[in-house]
């Protein structure tokens, strides 16, 4: 087997290589420009290999294919470079492209170039003419052009972009000068260009120098590279074994299939059966080499679908801890949130870290404030670029710690969480099992994933804050009302002490007004000598106030009874209409002395007695008899009795001064409204309205007054029901 | 004539109301506590007894139940008058026996002697 075979691998390697970085990021310039480079080598090492194979064309048109994509190489490079290291100039590359087509056109259209191919013993040999010196010239200035960005891009970067630079730099360069020595100084000093091939070898530098930046510093996530050539080798070597097992059976069994339908057939199969078997050995390397082939939009159209599907925080952390371990395939994970008020952290979920571990990286605030900062995750690998990159001294031992602790507690990556710019909390990454380092591409799904999860986080803790304020207010409602229930039990104590005291001072008043109202009845009625005209009068009017303080002394001790419960009924059955006819018979003379005309309209067929309280309801209407007396100077009171449905109806009607609507609203409330209250009713009505309102209410009857206003009279009401 | 014995502790009002009983015709006997009620109660035989609620040490209700005990005495018709106007006591004072429950207050003593002279009519009556 002749050693230039492995041509062919080289070329395919740089096949893979450079799809698996294009299928990584179409859109990526660099990318793009990389898989470019990646092809035309792949391209230029086929070529090479059918000039020392001629196949289908001879030697002299494979030769001039080869120096076809010699001079893309310029091109695709220098576009490369342009893209990698961020340079603006367009001057330089439109020249190589330019001087590229001419080149092209001497290559195809003349010979000043490739004069001819000899074929020796050893194989092709080349013989070239001046254009190719020049073409050296033109390779030189664009080398020299890349190492000039270089040089200048080189002296503004630092940390990690530093050291990519200088690997992909030395890659291409040594891949450069050891081509131009093979390709271009050997076989115009020598005229010998029997070792052409070899510098298809020499892609392998630029090639490893590349993967190494990679591998080391994450440029373009060669581990997916290399697993993604993994699957895409064996699928495509299995597919072609089977096919050319079934084209062995077909010989062994001496063909009983031709060869014209057994190809198509064969390609049709292997069509067919690619797909599952390219699934089959993704999940073999997923399975056994932690290859993470997450598929970027995959996983964030999820999580983010699934981090608004709730708003529980343990449940939303859970989410992201199990996203972050599931799809990077990590060892450890913790988030970490920031207290509202002082700023302080708590975990919020752990998986795989030791509980103080966890917490460790946030016990100063140094970590915050240099995240905070930078406003970029801070990965582990990178940790001594930067301390080597940091000046001042204080920073420089901080992070120096930081990278011991990380180091301790095998954390390989701290990702901030953002609410404004400020550090809401923090998500610390563990290694990945398979030992990879963090790729740009995981960097930058971090970012994304983080930006979401903190946005989700920050509504769950809002959420969880707002439910928390009302199981509070809540609480405090309680709590309220337990004491408004206290404060209104104390006050129900107070108020029983109120009444008690009435009761009491009023039992008190009794016996000295018991006295006063004996004694002077006693001597009106001549008990003690016959009494002068003159000193009847006023003893009379003696008589007269005692007995009126009596009266409210007796209202007191019944309201005092009434609030304090004590008052009962004593219900007998009873006629209404003859309690009626005695209280109208005893207020008749009263109202006729004031020249008031009095009427009883008796109902016209008797009313059907009552449980009632006698004594209670018949002080009710006497009391509403002698209002009516008290405030109606001329006119007439008119008192009915009707049975209407279920109840019967008392109504007292008079032509008297009448209420206004205030007083209407406050004529049956009792001294609760205070001291003001107590001298309105003690000089006015007196409390026998708000007795009779209370009598009225034990038997779960109505009472109420209607007036048309001041001046109109009024009417007063009484229902109560038969049953 | 008729014989009763008051039983009130204030002084001002046991003279007002042993004026009155006497004016009308009343044989009165005053006893200022329930002690000095049983006391006179040994020899006096009255046909009614006015009895006061409120008295210092043993108060009417006491009285009454001590008087039910005695059998002599439980014959005597008590009528109550007092200030003391209390639901609870009310239905004591009668369950004990008491013919009435008169308010002092609301009455002038020729009401209250009017109304002790019907009831012991209408005792004499139904005898």
């Amino acid at each position: 087997m002749d050693i230039k075979y492995t041509i062919l691998i080289i070329a395919l390697l740089n096949f893979i290589i450079g799809f698996s970085v294009l299928s990584r990021n179409r859109k990526s310039g660099t990318n793009i420009s990389f898989a470019l480079v990646s092809f035309d080598l792949g391209l230029w090492a086929v070529s090479m290999f059918f000039y020392v194979k001629p196949f289908v064309f001879d030697s002299e048109a494979w030769i001039k294919i080869v120096y076809l994509f010699v001079i893309g190489l310029a091109v695709t490079w220098t576009y490369f470079f342009r893209n990698f290291l961020e340079v603006k100039d367009k001057i330089a590359p439109i020249l190589i492209s330019l001087a590229a087509l001419i080149f092209v056109f001497i290559l195809i259209g003349t010979d000043f170039w490739v004069k001819g191919v000899v074929v020796k013993s050893w194989g092709p040999e080349t013989i070239l003419g001046p254009a190719y010196a020049l073409f050296g010239i033109y390779i030189l200035f664009a080398m020299g052009w890349v190492t000039y960005i270089f040089i200048k891009r080189l002296s503004q970067s630092r940390g990690i972009q530093r050291m990519q630079f200088i690997y992909i730099f030395v890659g291409t360069i040594l891949y450069s000068i050891l081509a131009t020595i093979f390709d271009v100084v050997i076989p115009l000093s020598t005229g010998d260009s029997r070792f052409f091939w070899v510098s298809t070898y020499f892609s392998l530098f630029f090639v490893v120098a590349t993967a190494y930046a990679i591998i080391r510093y994450r440029l373009m996530d060669i581990r997916f590279v290399a697993g993604r050539t993994f699957v895409y080798l064996f699928s495509i070597i299995s597919i072609l074994g089977l096919m050319f097992f079934l084209m062995f059976l077909n010989n062994k069994l001496s063909s009983p299939i031709s060869i014209n339908i057994f190809v198509p057939i064969a390609t049709a199969i292997g069509i067919l059966l690619f797909q599952p078997i390219f699934q089959f050995f993704e999940q073999v390397a997923s399975k056994y080499f932690y290859y993470t082939f997450y598929s970027y939009q995959t996983v964030l159209t999820d999580l983010g679908r699934r981090l608004t599907q709730f708003l529980d925080l343990d449940r939303l952390s859970s989410l992201i801890v199990n996203t972050l371990t599931s799809t990077m395939k990590l060892d450890r994970t913790v988030i970490l949130l920031r207290e509202a008020g002082n700023g302080d952290y708590r975990i919020q979920k752990n998986v795989g870290f030791r509980e103080e571990n966890g917490i460790s990286l946030v016990k100063d605030s140094f970590l915050t404030a240099w995240l905070e900062k930078s406003q970029t995750p801070l990965v582990y690998e990178e940790l001594s670029l930067i301390i080597r990159d940091t000046f001042k001294k204080e920073e420089k031992e901080s992070l120096e710690k930081i990278r011991e602790n990380m180091k301790k507690i095998e954390a390989a990556l701290c990702l901030p969480l953002f609410i404004e710019n400020r550090i809401s909390g923090m998500i610390v990454l563990g290694s990945k099992i398979s030992g990879e380092p963090y790729s740009q591409q995981d960097i930058a799904l971090l970012n994304t994933l983080a930006n979401q999860s903190s946005v989700a986080l920050q509504n769950a803790r809002l959420y969880d804050q707002v439910h928390d304020l009302s199981e509070n207010l809540q609480e405090k409602v309680d709590t309220q009302t337990k004491e408004l229930k206290q404060a209104y039990e104390e006050l129900k104590v107070l108020d029983r002490a109120k009444s008690e005291f009435i009761s009491l001072a009023s039992h008190q008043l009794r016996t000295p007004l018991t006295a006063i109202r004996g004694y002077v009845s006693m001597i009106l009625e001549g008990s003690y000598g016959k009494l002068s005209k003159s000193a009847s009068k006023p003893l009379n009017n003696v008589l007269g106030s005692a007995e009126r303080l009596i009266r409210i002394v007796n209202d007191l001790l019944n309201i005092s009874k009434i609030e304090l419960g004590k008052m009962e009924l004593n219900k007998a059955l009873a006629r209404v209409d003859e309690l009626i006819t005695t209280c109208y018979e005893e207020m008749k003379p009263t109202a006729e002395k004031k020249g008031l005309e009095i009427i009883w309209q008796k109902p016209k067929s008797r009313l059907p007695e009552i449980e009632i309280d006698k004594l209670k309801i018949g002080q009710v209407i006497s009391n509403l008899i002698d209002n009516a007396i008290k405030y109606t100077q001329k006119g007439k009171i008119e008192i009915k009795a009707e049975k209407a449905d279920s109840v019967i109806l008392v109504s007292i009607k008079d032509t008297g001064e009448g209420l206004t609507k205030d007083e209407i609203r406050m004529v049956f409330e009792g001294f609760t409204r205070g001291a003001a209250g107590i001298a309105y009713w003690i000089e006015g009505a007196g409390l026998g309205l708000y007795i009779a309102k209370k009598y009225i209410d034990l038997h779960n009857g109505k009472i109420w007054v209607e007036s048309e206003g001041k001046g109109k009279g009024s009417a007063f009401y009484v229902e109560l029901a038969i049953k | 004539m008729y014989k009763i014995l008051i039983i009130e502790d204030e002084k001002l009002l046991s003279e007002m109301y042993e004026e009155k009983f006497s004016q009308s015709g009343f044989s009165v006997m005053v006893a200022h506590s329930a002690e000095e009620g049983f006391e006179s109660l040994k020899e006096y035989k009255p046909d009614l007894i006015l009895l006061d609620i409120l008295l210092p040490q043993e108060n009417g209700i006491q009285f009454l139940k001590r008087a039910k005990d005695v059998s002599e005495i439980s014959k005597i018709p008590v009528i109550v008058f007092s200030n003391y106007d209390d639901p609870e006591t009310k239905k004591k004072a009668s369950d004990l026996g008491a013919r009435d429950y008169l308010i002092k207050t609301n009455f002038t003593p020729s009401e209250i002697v009017g109304k002790i002279k019907d009831f012991l009519k209408r005792l004499d009556t139904s005898r």
